[in-house]
C-alpha cells in the first residue's frame, strides 16, 4: 500500500520548506555581509561540521548515551507512577499535585544541588534531570488514558465475569497504548533537550558542554553545528518511538478513516 | 420449548426491588424496580418490553451481578446468583468489540474470560462465524465492518461463552429499519440452532413479537410487570407472520398496555 510515491507525496512539503529556509538564510547572510561570529551561513556550518567531525561525534555519542539512560529511567518511573495511580485512587489524588510541582522545579536550580550531592563529573545528576523531563508526559498520558477507558466495554467485560486483572490486561492497557505512545514521543524529544540542558550545568563532555565551550571561544559556527546535531538526534529518537508504535499498535492505523 | 410450565425455570427473578440514592443531597431515593417477577425457561426466548427509562438496563445489571437487589431473589438453575458476575452471556447495546482485535479474536473473548482454551474454542468460533454470515471476516478489524455485522460478531461472541442464558440489551436499536428486520430474522434462526435461552430487552413491539416465545411488559419507573403475553407462532418466523390478524391484534394489545404504562405518573 505504502509505495515510494506516497512517501514522496507526504515528504516533499516539509523537505521543500526546510530547503527554502536554508536557501533564504544563505542568501540573507551573503547579501547582508553579517560577520561569521554573529551568524554563519548554512554553507559555513556544513564545512565546519565536516572539519570538526571527530570531536562533534565524540560529544554526540556522550549526549546520546546519557539521553537514552535518562529516557529509559524517566519512562520506567513514568509508567510505574501511572500504574500505581491507576490502581490506587489515594495515590492518584496524593501524587498528582506533586507531579505538577516537579515540572516547575527548574533544572538551573536543581542541577547545582544535584552536583553537590552526587559530584560534578557524576552522570547521576544528568540522568535525574533528563528523567525529570521525560517521566511527566508519560505519566500524564498513561494515567488519563487508563481513566478514560470506554465505559460500555468495561461494563461488558465485567458483566461476563472479567477479573480486575483481566480487565486491565485485555481492555485498559491495550486501550491506553496509543496515548502512551503519544507521551513516549514527547518524552523522546525531551530526552535530548534534557540531556543538553544537563550538560550545560556541568561535566566535561556532550553537546551541551560543547556548545558552552564553543560559545566562550566565539566559535559561533560550532554552536550551530551542535544545534543541528541536536535537532537530528531529536528526530531520530522521535522516529524510533514512532516506528515502535507502528509495529506494536498497527490496529490503530486507518481507524476513523 | 417453554420449560416454565414443567419443572424449574432456568432464570427466575422473584420480587426484585431496587432503588438508587437521589441525585441531590436530601433528595428522595429513586425507586427503579418495584417487585419485578419473571422467569425464563431453558431454551426459551423471552422479551422484556418497556417504555424508555423503565429500568430495563438496571434489570440486566442486576442479573449480570454488577448491582445487588435491595430485596428479592435472582436464581439461575435454582442457585442464588445475586452479585455473581460471569454467570450469563451478554450482548450489549453497542457491539463493544475491541478495536485492536480482529473478528476471530473478538468473538473468542467471552470464552477466554470463562477460561476455555483457545484450542477448544477456535474451531467452534470459526464454525459459528460462518453460520452467522461472517465467514471470510475472521481477520477483519471491527472498524472495517458495518454496524449490522459488528452486532452479528457481538452475538457470536456471547454464544461462544459457556453460559446457558444470553441477555441481549436492545441489540438492534442503533441500526436502520431494513437492517434491523434482517438482523431480527437472523437472530431468530441462529438462536434456534444454538439451543440457548435468551432474555431480550427491547422497546420495539414488533421485535418482541417476531422473536419471543413470551413477552413481559414493564411499567414506567418504578417498574413492575404489567402484562405477560404468550406469542403463539412456532419458530422460525418470518415477515409473513407480521401480516397475520393475530399478530396485528397482539401488537395492538401490547401497544395499549405500553401506552398506559407510560401514563403512570412518576411517584
Amino acid at each position: 500500500m505504502k509505495t515510494g510515491t506516497s512517501w514522496w507525496k507526504r515528504g516533499w512539503p516539509p523537505t521543500a520548506a526546510v530547503l527554502l529556509l536554508l536557501l533564504a538564510w544563505q542568501i540573507g547572510v551573503q547579501l547582508s555581509g553579517i560577520e561569521k561570529f554573529k551568524l554563519p551561513s548554512p554553507a559555513d556550518i556544513g564545512r565546519e561540521a565536516v572539519a570538526s567531525f571527530p570531536r562533534i561525534w565524540m560529544h554526540t555519542e556522550a549526549t546520546l548515551h546519557i539521553s537514552l539512560i535518562g529516557f529509559a529511567c524517566g519512562v520506567a518511573v513514568g509508567i510505574g507512577l501511572a500504574l500505581a495511580m491507576h490502581m490506587i485512587a489515594a495515590v492518584k489524588s496524593g501524587l498528582y499535585p506533586l507531579l505538577i510541582i516537579s515540572q516547575n522545579i527548574h533544572p538551573a536550580a536543581l542541577g547545582p544541588l544535584l552536583m553537590i550531592w552526587f559530584g560534578f563529573l557524576s552522570p547521576t545528576p544528568k540522568i535525574i534531570v533528563i528523567a525529570l523531563y521525560c517521566f511527566f508526559p508519560v505519566t500524564v498520558a498513561l494515567t488519563d488514558a487508563l481513566a478514560r477507558t470506554d465505559r460500555g466495554m468495561a461494563d461488558y467485560m465485567r458483566m461476563i465475569g472479567a477479573s480486575k486483572a483481566q480487565l486491565f490486561r485485555k481492555l485498559e492497557l491495550p486501550h491506553a497504548l496509543p496515548s502512551l505512545f503519544s507521551g513516549l514521543k514527547i518524552a523522546a524529544t525531551y530526552s535530548i533537550m534534557g540531556a543538553v540542558v544537563a550538560e550545560f550545568l556541568g561535566g566535561d563532555k556532550g553537546l551541551g558542554y560543547y556548545i558552552q565551550f564553543s560559545r566562550n571561544q566565539f566559535q559561533t559556527t560550532r554552536v550551530f553545528v551542535a544545534l543541528f546535531v541536536i535537532i537530528i538526534l531529536a528526530f531520530i529518537m522521535f522516529g524510533i518511538v514512532a516506528l515502535l508504535e507502528k509495529m506494536l499498535i498497527g490496529w490503530n492505523q486507518g481507524r476513523g478513516e | 420449548m417453554s420449560a416454565v410450565t414443567g419443572g424449574e425455570p432456568l432464570l427466575a427473578l422473584e420480587h426484585i426491588r431496587k432503588s438508587f440514592p437521589g441525585a441531590g443531597k436530601g433528595d428522595a431515593a429513586v425507586k427503579v424496580l418495584d417487585g419485578v417477577t419473571l422467569q425464563v425457561g431453558s431454551g426459551e426466548f423471552v422479551a422484556i418490553l418497556g417504555p424508555s427509562g423503565s429500568g430495563k438496563t438496571t434489570l440486566f445489571r442486576l442479573i449480570g451481578g454488577l448491582l445487588q437487589p435491595d430485596s428479592g431473589a435472582i436464581r439461575l438453575g435454582g442457585e442464588d446468583i445475586a452479585g455473581q458476575r460471569g454467570r450469563i452471556g451478554y450482548m450489549p447495546q453497542q457491539p463493544s468489540l475491541l478495536p485492536w482485535r480482529n473478528v476471530l479474536d473478538n468473538v473468542l473473548m467471552a470464552a477466554e474470560i470463562a477460561g476455555i482454551s483457545r484450542k477448544e474454542a477456535e474451531p467452534k468460533a470459526r464454525e459459528w462465524l460462518v453460520r452467522a454470515g461472517l465467514g471470510g471476516c475472521e481477520s477483519a478489524y471491527p472498524h472495517e465492518l458495518s454496524g449490522g455485522m459488528q452486532q452479528r460478531a457481538s452475538f457470536v461472541r456471547a454464544l461462544l461463552g459457556p453460559q446457558q442464558l444470553l441477555c441481549l440489551d436492545e441489540p438492534f436499536g442503533a441500526l436502520d429499519a431494513m437492517t434491523r428486520l434482517e438482523m431480527q430474522l437472523w437472530l431468530g434462526s441462529l438462536w434456534q440452532e444454538s439451543g440457548r435461552a435468551v432474555l431480550l430487552v427491547t422497546h420495539s413491539i414488533d421485535e418482541a413479537l417476531l422473536l419471543a416465545d413470551r413477552v413481559y411488559v414493564l411499567s414506567a419507573k418504578p417498574a413492575t410487570v404489567l402484562e405477560e403475553v404468550k406469542v403463539p407462532w412456532p419458530h422460525p418466523r418470518s415477515e409473513a407472520n407480521m401480516a397475520e390478524p393475530q399478530f396485528v391484534r397482539l401488537r395492538q394489545q401490547l401497544y395499549d398496555v405500553l401506552r398506559k404504562a407510560k401514563e403512570v405518573p412518576q411517584r
